[in-house]
């Protein structure tokens, strides 16, 4: 493979703001270039759904799920703010007051084991219980396939190239799983048992990899410009975001 | 110039989508003064392309899937059943509030709402039919035979190919011919592995990259494909074929197009002693005037529903059910291809391997099924092909298993494992219980809505079984591990309902006998010489292969008979 076919995302961008003319903003081949536009603190953002206080618990919970390395971390892309937006410009009223009971419930777990709310708890107890939900939070798969399709990646697969159209983000979609899994009640026990968790991570990672943060300094955009159907992988050496 | 003048053309094209486009840059190219009518707003090419190459973080809800039962998705609840239905995308589709229908039985009913109308987000497969499709109902009895064969239209698939630009892989099939084609694309190493496994395990199966209207090299003014992706946004470099980057440019270069946007055609205005379409009455949707606009030949290309609701809704005393309906036909027959029947399965290995770049495009399966000879029979008629593709799982699929924290993240870091996934897409039959009418109720417009009762039948239901079991039979032939098949169709209720494949058609269909359809070979209707109608409305049967580059071939060459006719006085 020669290196000058490789086309970085930068002369992608510039390509093909010439191809249009020029019409790409400049703004944007700034921003994928620098991949510090994640700092910029917005002033006049404001939580629309939670309150201070549980968007503080949105934004430790996946702080934990997804934490600061060596390249940013949950809290550094905001995902608490896309969360916020989902719960308050997507989820349905019902997902969004279930949502906001499961933070209450995490308060009431920290409270059983540590006699405190979860902010209160230390970072090892936070991560401890953490631990412990994930774990329990994932019934088998066969069975969450099937009631929470959008979550698994073949249905993604399905409903993307079944029309040959963008492939991108997909929100699962629990009002609907519930109603499948409604004809059985165990199954339907089962599902309920790690919703709230199964949905925080679930939000989290995609806040996360479609975040500027994300996408472009943990990963990278698979980039315009050519199509290179097979190529070692270690010429790539990541996951496209 | 007076309003008399200004309200007077040589030729009328209802629509703007992919079958209009071709019929406006036909027509102007030949001379004809040309008015375009289109319901929904105008779309200009590049500027009017708002979310084009619009990073996911640019987004608020990053591009979410809206799907019926979330936020944004209220004044949709029928466009938001198709998953292209998305935050990036919901402008380019009607707001189904504004134009209602009836839904007897479960029949989704995907509508564009401005110029360009689904040109600008089809899904771009296209596959010349052969006479395996035009001989199908004349050799299973099914219905009424076509006017015309695969000759009758080869020349017109060249000629339009050659304008839209097709990339694809020359394959030597009698049922699928090879066209003019640009290079095709690159398959990736998951989708290498799935063909060899195919091909080796299965006589006479092929896998090949998807043929589609767009461009692998710079064609006519146009740009190669960027691999930006979504290409159902718009694409400034015109790097697929829409009305925007192709047909309207030439037409308009003419000097001989109007463009008439935010005007919706309530009816057509029969001349009963000319037997001829003398105008065309239009509603504005912005002010709600009427208008009549006349010309000496119609085009009619509003879709295959869009066409048949204006063709019922056009009554006289000579056509009380409809003009161009002597036959009773229209409304008739309609069709879809019915897919989401399939497999996936994973690749174990080629961890080496990865790709680069938005390739907006998967691989084809041709039809295998009910072919020439004997061992392809089935107990069917008809058949499908498969789309697919394959491709290494993401971060994704961190949200379906337990694990969190650094260990989660250095996980996601790496690509994921190969999936291959394939959807068969199979042919619908005609059958006259499938129809659409006018309803009681009327739009705001005051035009009566349609109440559609579609579903699939026994020959579609036997025919998906054999989808799902060849798919899981090939991917495990060739070494795919954990396939998993799947059929969406849920009788009577949502999931692989008719309408949903996006590929309606049958409503006003060609045929030799005035009596039992309602054009001739030449898409002209039986009973009024100066009206053509070419969109999807036309179509005999369905085929299994997408029929888009078909309605573009059959314009192009349906406007060659009618400006031929009109020098010759017979129009």
């Amino acid at each position: 493979m020669s290196e000058a076919n490789d086309i970085t995302r930068r002369e992608a961008l510039a390509r093909t703001a010439i191809l249009l003319g020029g019409t790409l903003a400049a703004s944007s081949i700034a921003g994928a270039q620098s991949g510090t536009a994640w700092l910029t603190p917005s002033a006049q953002w404001r939580a629309r759904t939670l309150s201070a206080s549980q968007l503080d618990l949105v934004s430790t919970l996946a702080e934990h799920i997804i934490p600061r390395t060596n390249t940013p971390g949950a809290r550094d892309a905001g995902v608490e703010r896309f969360i916020d937006a989902i719960l308050t410009d997507y989820y349905a009223a019902e997902e969004r007051q279930r949502f906001v009971t499961g933070l209450a419930d995490m308060d009431a777990r920290a409270q059983k084991a540590h006699g405190v709310a979860f902010l209160k708890t230390t970072k090892a107890q936070q991560m401890a219980l953490l631990t412990a939900l994930d774990a329990e939070s994932y019934p088998p798969q066969q069975l969450l396939a099937k009631a929470e399709p959008l979550s698994s990646e073949r249905q993604r697969m399905r409903d993307s190239l079944a029309r040959q159209a963008s492939t991108g983000p997909t929100i699962s979609d629990p009002t609907r799983a519930a109603a499948d899994a409604a004809g059985d009640p165990a199954a339907r026990r089962e599902l309920q048992k790690g919703w709230f968790f199964r949905r925080v991570k679930e939000l989290t990672l995609l806040g996360y990899y479609t975040s500027e943060a994300g996408a472009m300094t943990e990963l990278k955009v698979n980039p315009m410009g050519v199509y290179r159907g097979d190529i070692p992988y270690r010429s790539i050496g990541h996951s496209w975001a | 110039m007076t309003d008399k003048q200004q309200d007077e053309y040589d030729a009328i094209v209802i629509g703007s989508g992919i079958s209009g486009g071709w019929a406006a840059k036909e027509l102007t190219e030949k001379g004809l003064r040309t008015l375009m009518i289109e319901r929904g707003r105008e779309v200009v090419h590049g500027k009017d392309y708002v979310t084009e190459h619009k990073n996911t973080w640019e987004m608020p809800l990053r591009n979410a899937r809206l799907a019926p039962d979330k936020q944004g998705a209220e004044d949709y609840p029928v466009q938001s059943r198709t998953g292209q239905f998305r935050e990036a995308t919901k402008h380019l589709y009607l707001r189904d509030t504004k134009q209602p229908y009836e839904e007897v039985k479960p029949f989704t009913w995907i509508q564009g709402d401005q110029v360009g109308g689904k040109s600008l987000i089809w899904g771009r497969q296209v596959y010349r039919w052969s006479d395996l499709d035009f001989e199908a109902n004349l050799k299973d009895g099914t219905a009424p035979d076509w006017p015309i064969r695969y000759t009758d239209i080869a020349p017109w698939y060249s000629y339009v190919e050659k304008h839209v630009g097709v990339s694809g892989e020359r394959l030597g099939l009698p049922h699928l011919p090879d066209g003019e084609f640009l290079s095709p694309m690159q398959m990736n190493a998951g989708e290498k592995f799935v063909k060899a496994g195919i091909e080796r395990h299965f006589n006479g199966r092929h896998v090949t990259i998807g043929r589609v209207a767009i461009l692998t090299a710079n064609h006519k003014g146009r740009a190669a494909c960027h691999y930006c992706g979504p290409c159902d946004r718009g694409c400034s470099t015109g790097s697929y074929f829409s009305t925007q980057s192709s047909t309207l440019p030439p037409a308009m270069a003419t000097g001989r197009l109007t463009v008439l946007p935010d005007s919706i055609v309530h009816s057509l205005v029969y001349d009963a002693k000319t037997h001829r379409v003398s105008g065309v009455r239009v509603v504005s949707t912005t002010t709600k005037a009427t208008r009549e606009y006349k010309a000496k030949v119609v085009f009619l290309c509003a879709s295959t529903l869009g066409s048949a609701r204006i063709l019922l809704n056009s009554k006289s005393s000579t056509f009380p059910e409809g003009i161009a309906n002597s036959s009773g036909v229209v409304g008739h027959n309609l069709m879809d291809h019915h897919f989401r029947a399939g497999a996936s399965g994973r690749i174990d290995g080629l961890n080496d391997h990865y790709y680069q770049g938005n390739r907006p495009n998967g691989i084809y399966i041709p039809r295998f099924r009910n072919l020439a000879d004997a061992a392809t029979k089935k107990e069917f008629v008809r058949g499908f092909g498969y789309q697919g593709a394959a491709s290494r799982e993401g971060w994704g699929r961190g949200a379906s298993a337990p694990g969190i924290g650094v260990a989660l993240k250095r996980r996601l870091h790496d690509a994921g494992g190969w999936l291959m996934s394939i959807t068969g897409f199979g042919e619908a039959l005609p059958r006259h219980e499938n129809f659409v009418a006018l309803s009681d109720k009327t739009d705001e417009f005051g035009i009566p809505i349609l109440r559609i009762d579609c579903s699939w039948g026994p020959n579609e239901l036997a025919m998906r079984k054999d989808m799902q079991q060849s798919a899981v039979e090939m991917l495990e032939a060739a070494g795919c591990k954990n396939v998993v098949g799947n059929d969406d169709n849920k009788p009577g209720g949502l999931g692989a309902e008719p309408g949903l494949g996006i590929h309606e058609m049958g409503t006003a269909r060609m045929g030799r006998d005035p009596k039992t359809s309602a054009l001739n070979q030449w898409n002209q209707a039986h009973d009024v010489p100066n009206l053509f109608v070419t969109d999807g409305s036309a179509m005999a049967s369905s085929s299994c292969v997408n029929p888009s580059i078909t309605y573009m071939a059959l314009t192009a060459r349906a406007v060659d008979h009618a400006v031929r006719e009109m020098k010759a006085r017979n129009i």
